[in-house]
Parts: C-alpha cells; sequence; structure tokens
C-alpha cells in the first residue's frame, strides 16, 4: 500500500518534471496543428498523426512529402531515417532501466521524445534517482500536451479562411529554417564541437542537396544530403568520440 | 480524395510501425548490443544535415526549361528576418510567426 501510493507521487513528480516540454509542444504542437490544416488535412488526420505516430519532426515531413507528392516508400524510409536517433536514445533509457519489468519498459519507450530524453539526460547528470513510475508521468503528460495542443490548434486553423493569404502555408517552410537554426546554434554551443567543421558540414550539406536535386528530385536531394552530409562530418570528426 | 485518403492510412500505419520498432528494439537488444563508434557520431549529426537539407529544400527551386535548380528568393527574402530574430529570441516560434509575417507582407506588396 505504502509502495503504491509512493509509485502515483513519483508519476505526479515526472508529470511535473513535463512542465518545461509541455509548454514547448503546446507550441510546436499548436504550430503542427495550424500547418497541417491549413495544408488542407483534417483535424481527426492531425490527432491521428500527434497521438499515434507522435513523433514531432518526422511528423513535419510527412505532410510536407505528401504535398511534394513523394512516393510512400520514399516518405517511410524518411521517417525511419529522421526518427532513427530515437535509437540511440532509446538504448541509453533502456541500459538504465535494465532490470525492470519489460511490458513498462516497452510502454515508456513506444513514447520516448527528443524532450523527453533531454530531461532523462539532465535528471541523469545530477545523479537523481529515477523511477518507472517517475518516467511514466513525465511521457504521459507530454503526450497528452502535444496532440492535445495539435488536434486544438487545429480546429482553430479549419476557420481560418484563404491561409495564402496571410502567408500561413509558410509555416512549414518556417518550421525547418527554425528547427535548423535551433540545431545549429545547440551544435555552436557544444564546446566539443569545432565550429569551422559545422560551417563546412553545412556547406557540404546544401551543395549535395543542391547537385542531387539538378539531377533527380527534391526529395531525393533531402535523403542524399542528409546522409552523405552527416558521413562527411563523421568523417572530419573520426578522432572525437560522441557519447549521447 | 479518397485515393489519398488511403494513401494517408498506409503511411500512417507504416510510418508508425517503423518508429514503434526504432523506439523499441533497444530495449530487446540492449543485453547483447555495442554500436560502433562511427555509427555514433554519425547519428549525433544526422540532425544537423537532416535539417539543414529539410530548410535549404524550400529555399532552391527546380523549374521545368532551367537545367538547374533556382532561388526562390521570395522565400529567402522572408526567411532571413525570421532567422534574425528566431536566434535573438532563440524561439521556434518566433521564427515561424515571423516568417508568416513577412511571407504576408510580401504578397501583399506584389
Amino acid at each position: 500500500m505504502i509502495k503504491q501510493s509512493s509509485g502515483f507521487k513519483q508519476f505526479i513528480n515526472g508529470m511535473q518534471a513535463a512542465l518545461p516540454t509541455i509548454l514547448g509542444f503546446i507550441s510546436i504542437g499548436g504550430a503542427f496543428g495550424i500547418i497541417a490544416s491549413s495544408e488542407g488535412f483534417s483535424v481527426w488526420q492531425v490527432f491521428l498523426l500527434s497521438a499515434v505516430l507522435y513523433a514531432g519532426s518526422a511528423q513535419f515531413i510527412i505532410i510536407s512529402m505528401l504535398l511534394f507528392h513523394a512516393a510512400l516508400a520514399d516518405i517511410v524510409f524518411m521517417v525511419c531515417l529522421v526518427n532513427f536517433r530515437m535509437f540511440l536514445q532509446s538504448l541509453h533509457v533502456a541500459q538504465y532501466f535494465e532490470p525492470q519489468p519489460m511490458l513498462s519498459k516497452l510502454l515508456m519507450g513506444s513514447m520516448i521524445t527528443d524532450e523527453s530524453f533531454g530531461i532523462f539526460s539532465l535528471e541523469l547528470m545530477a545523479k537523481k534517482p529515477m523511477s518507472m513510475n517517475w518516467m511514466h508521468g513525465l511521457n504521459i503528460a507530454s503526450w497528452v500536451a502535444w496532440w492535445g495542443a495539435s488536434t486544438g490548434f487545429a480546429l482553430l486553423g479549419k476557420n481560418i479562411q484563404n491561409p495564402e493569404k496571410y502567408g500561413l502555408d509558410f509555416a512549414l517552410t518556417a518550421m525547418f529554417a527554425g528547427l535548423w537554426l535551433l540545431t545549429t546554434v545547440s551544435f555552436f554551443k557544444n564546446p566539443n564541437e569545432s565550429r569551422l567543421k559545422i560551417i563546412i558540414g553545412i556547406t557540404v550539406t546544401t551543395a549535395l542537396f543542391y547537385l542531387t536535386e539538378t539531377v533527380f528530385s527534391a526529395v531525393i536531394g533531402v535523403l542524399v544530403a542528409a546522409v552523405f552530409g552527416s558521413l562527411f562530418l563523421t568523417y572530419l570528426n573520426k578522432e572525437t568520440v560522441h557519447v549521447s | 480524395m479518397s485515393a489519398d485518403a488511403q494513401n494517408f492510412y498506409t503511411i500512417l500505419i507504416l510510418s508508425t510501425l517503423v518508429t514503434l520498432a526504432i523506439r523499441i528494439i533497444p530495449f530487446l537488444l540492449v543485453k547483447f548490443m555495442r554500436f560502433p563508434d562511427w555509427l555514433t557520431t554519425f547519428l549525433h549529426y544526422l540532425p544537423l544535415t537532416m535539417m539543414t537539407a529539410l530548410f535549404v529544400q524550400n529555399i532552391f527551386d527546380k523549374k521545368t526549361g532551367h537545367l538547374l535548380p533556382l532561388i526562390n528568393f521570395e522565400n529567402l527574402l522572408a526567411i532571413l528576418p525570421a532567422l534574425v530574430v528566431g536566434y535573438l529570441k532563440n524561439s521556434l516560434m518566433a521564427v515561424v510567426i515571423v516568417g508568416i509575417v513577412c511571407m504576408a507582407a510580401l504578397r501583399l506588396l506584389h
């Protein structure tokens, strides 16, 4: 009985730890809802993407690629590629919670995001003990905020007529520009990274995209530029070992 | 629209299965798996190059009748102030909002 109530308390503590994530999810999830609905996706489709797939940037990629009329296999491959970093994050969390029951671990693993992984890493570095219930509280609160915000804002977005007139269709382009900006800034702020190598990597990736788009298409260009750009950066940093 | 809708559900289901596999397999493999260093480094840089490629996709337009993709100056003009404000505010939302406002202003002036 005592164990149960303390488990519940840990769950609540986990939900509280999710607060910064929830604020971020309301704004980004809200942006997703508005963008997807202004691009012609229904509120129900927005809800399904957010609640079932639950994978931030992959959701933006899916709506963008559907609008570019990409092939089904290309979209799924791209989703696989962009989400593959979760494999490492899951691996890290899995090692920490290794002795716990498998079903509970699978529920937790299926809800891992960049943000909940970030909070997990911060707590780990602060050497705070974390329980499964704490992680569940963190994950479930974030998940509800994500689909709640995207569905709510999709409903609002549906009531805006002629979204092009207000530049709303540009939100997706701006979103990726913003994700690129913040990712680059976080690499720049990391003292283990060489800024010159990051700039060279971005330049090479852009050039690879341009050349591949010239010969093939934008969709293939994104895949080729992302994979070979990252392989190039891996080669440039082959002495540095990154532990995530 | 029904073909589109069917396409949507197929993509939703396949993407969800692929993503679930990526999230869950480590919990099954964790006992006997070790990543080679180069793969760890590759995955570390992947978000950067992925976002770069997705961003520049909207800056270059492939037009029929032209050998090389052209720069989309309308998008470029709208995105530059958005990036500056986003950098100063360190906010994704700021980039999106300023971008939308700039694009609306550009279209109004046209």
